[in-house]
């Protein structure tokens, strides 16, 4: 059963085979890096944040200012399929301006300056915790979380454009000093440093016990404890204390429209005055954790209720996308090579068959059966095949080595070996791909065992 | 096993002066547990015959029977059982595997008669026992036919059709060739058909037939 003319067959089948089964199970094993990766850096679930829509024009906004959640639809929305867990954003009750030193040392050096505003939420909602974002009262610094792709920004945004800045990297943005001044007149002046750059929270993030913290020690109360009466369209010019107002005979209080100090424009109906105090301790933000497959449904309901989402790190999905079209496009092909090298075997089986025609009528006559002749052939094939399977798993495995060195320099970690579900794969693969072969040659023989001799 | 042979005449032989012939275009019976011996000169369908019985040609008139069942109506798989349990034939070109060991090409066989004697038995009987390692193609004629004949009385069957045994043997080998067929034949309880270009032959036969 020896052919030498069917050599180049084989070894080009070989060879189809080797690229096929190796782009095929690469694919495979990039898929599982990819997942353990991604999964590393996004918990299970997605995340949203959630507000209220904001409609209509300047003068219909002017009179209301309910863009708060309540209890009851907070209750409503943490009842809906596939939310997970739930929490409110808090937000500052005081002006912030800050002042980044990126040189590292305050004072040395030009500083970005910027008014800013600081939000909280639950510690369970972060991706990252570090241990520098505990804080307690009296502390000198005060933790900040910032955005990724602020710094992003940063480096590929201002820093090019302006001299003084300079790129940074996570390190030593982390280490840049940042200055927080408290109110209007920057009375007050704290510390801060960036302790953590989040990929999953848009939003200048400090730890929910500073912001309680500094909301009750700097809320500026004065503009909220004054108010502008208005008498038609016109405002009365003597500013009235809420005081004042609340000891107001009760049948003047109908009908009456106040607007607070520092924010003029602002018309409120004076009974909902004080809905709207308490609303300042409600949420206008909150964050969602909803479970990946119902994700696309979650937002659809929330539409239909007059909300707004945002999906947290939207990019996820991007790269989740990106890797998926390239896991198939990879594993398609790997996958069209074997089927052609199945092909190419299938030529070169014929061809070998042809030319041993005479030995395979011997054994038959001899009274070997189809299957033992086919066995015989099969024989040659799976030593064949193993070397190429064997050699397609080596591969892989120093294809991985090199993707895990490449990737490593940008801080990810991926398993060393290949993945049970590659192994999985590949057995699969293995036993299809000989099925198909030891198919493809005993029906090769089946003329030949048919024909009997003439 | 009977055989039965009614008016059988290869394509080949149509035109030919069969006349004198006792098995082409008569009806032959081919009885069990005989040795039945053929005898013709060359080209008057010796192998053809056998090679009809064996199910290798079909390029024939007439018919023949099986176990009294119609040849002709046999299937592959029917033709596959009796090549592995019912017949046994020494091809006169031999057929064996040139490029492995004499011994390789005795396992090979797929089946063989559990109750017989072993390949190293027949071969010591057949003085060829210290040649069982050596390639096919670095042997003798003679000694190629006698590991074909340890082939063909390793398996088991009901008919031993063999091709001119002796032609390339001695008259001590083929003496020695004749008795262990004739055992392996009784063990069997078995029939041979054998052909000859002579009319004597170191192995006796019940009946004669000339073609």
């Amino acid at each position: 059963m020896k052919s030498k003319t069917t050599g180049k067959e084989l070894i080009l089948a070989g060879l189809g085979c080797l690229l096929g089964s190796f782009l095929f199970l690469f694919a495979i094993q990039f898929y599982t890096d990819s997942q353990n990766i991604i999964g590393e850096q996004e918990t299970s679930g997605s995340f949203s944040t959630l507000n209220k829509k904001v409609e209509g024009g300047l003068l219909e906004n002017l009179s209301t200012n309910n863009k708060t959640f309540t209890q009851n639809e907070i209750l409503e929305i943490q009842q809906m399929e596939g939310v997970e867990d739930i929490g409110s954003f808090s937000r500052n009750h005081f002006p912030v301006t800050v002042h980044v030193w990126p040189t590292g040392k305050i004072g040395l050096g030009a500083a970005a300056r910027a008014d800013l505003f600081f939000e909280s939420i639950p510690n369970r909602f972060l991706d990252q915790i570090p241990e520098e974002w505990a804080w307690e009262e009296n502390d000198p610094i005060v933790p900040i979380m910032v955005p990724k792709f602020y710094l992003d920004l940063w480096n590929f945004g201002l820093a090019p454009s302006r001299q003084e800045y300079p790129a940074l990297s996570l390190e030593s943005a982390s280490s840049m000093p940042v200055e927080i001044f408290i109110g209007e007149d920057r009375s007050q002046r704290l510390v801060g440093r960036f302790v953590a750059f989040s990929k999953r929270i848009n939003s200048v993030l400090v730890p929910p016990k500073f912001l309680q913290w500094a909301n009750a020690q700097f809320a500026e109360e004065r503009n909220e404890k004054y108010f502008f009466l208005w008498e038609g369209d016109e405002i009365n010019n003597q500013p009235v204390s809420l005081t004042e107002l609340k000891n107001l005979p009760e049948s003047t209080l109908d009908g009456l429209v106040v607007s607070p100090l520092g924010d003029p424009a602002n018309q409120i109906v004076f009974k909902n005055l004080s809905l709207n105090e308490s609303d300042r301790q409600q949420a206008a933000r909150l964050i969602i954790k909803i479970k990946d497959s119902y994700a696309q449904n979650f937002s659809e309901k929330i539409d239909l209720l007059g909300y707004e989402t945002n999906r947290e790190m939207p990019e996820q999905d991007w790269v989740q996308q990106a890797i998926n079209m390239m896991v198939w496009g990879v594993a398609s092909f790997g996958g069209l090579l074997s089927i052609l090298s199945i092909a190419t075997f299938t030529s070169s089986f014929k061809l070998m068959i042809a030319q041993s025609s005479s030995t395979s009528l011997n054994l038959l006559h001899l009274g070997f059966s189809q299957s033992q002749i086919c066995w015989i052939f099969f024989q040659r094939f799976s030593k064949l095949f193993i070397l190429i399977w064997a050699a397609s798993l080596l591969l892989c495995h120093v294809a991985q080595k090199f993707v895990h060195k490449k990737i490593s320099v940008y801080g990810f970690e991926i398993t060393q070996g290949l993945s049970w579900e590659t192994y999985t794969v590949a057995s699969f693969f293995a036993i299809i791909y000989m099925a198909v072969n030891y198919w493809v040659i005993y029906r090769s023989l089946s003329p030949l065992c048919l024909s009997q001799d003439n | 096993m009977r055989i039965t042979i009614n008016q059988l005449v290869p394509t080949p032989l149509r035109d030919a002066n069969i006349r004198s012939s006792d098995v082409w275009g008569e009806s032959v019976t081919l009885e069990n547990s005989k040795c039945v011996r053929l005898v013709a000169q060359s080209g008057k369908g010796k192998s053809t015959l056998l090679h009809i019985i064996y199910g290798l040609r079909f390029d024939y008139m007439g018919s023949y029977e099986i176990e009294q069942e119609q040849a002709s109506t046999f299937s592959t798989g029917r033709w596959r059982e009796l090549w592995t349990n019912q017949f046994s034939l020494l091809f006169q070109d031999l057929r064996l595997f040139q490029h492995v060991t004499a011994r390789q090409n005795l396992e090979l066989l797929p089946r063989v008669f559990q109750s017989g004697s072993s390949h190293e038995e027949m071969c010591k009987v057949l003085e060829i026992d210290h040649l069982l390692d050596r390639p096919v193609s670095t042997l003798s004629l003679g000694q190629q036919q006698r590991f074909a004949l340890v082939r063909s009385l390793l398996k088991p069957f009901k008919w031993l059709l063999l091709d001119e045994p002796f032609s390339h043997l001695d008259d001590e080998n083929a003496r020695r060739a004749a008795r262990l067929i004739e055992t392996n034949a009784q063990i069997r309880n078995a029939s041979v058909l054998y052909t000859s270009l002579s009319p004597s032959s170191p192995l006796p036969c019940d009946l004669c037939l000339s073609l």
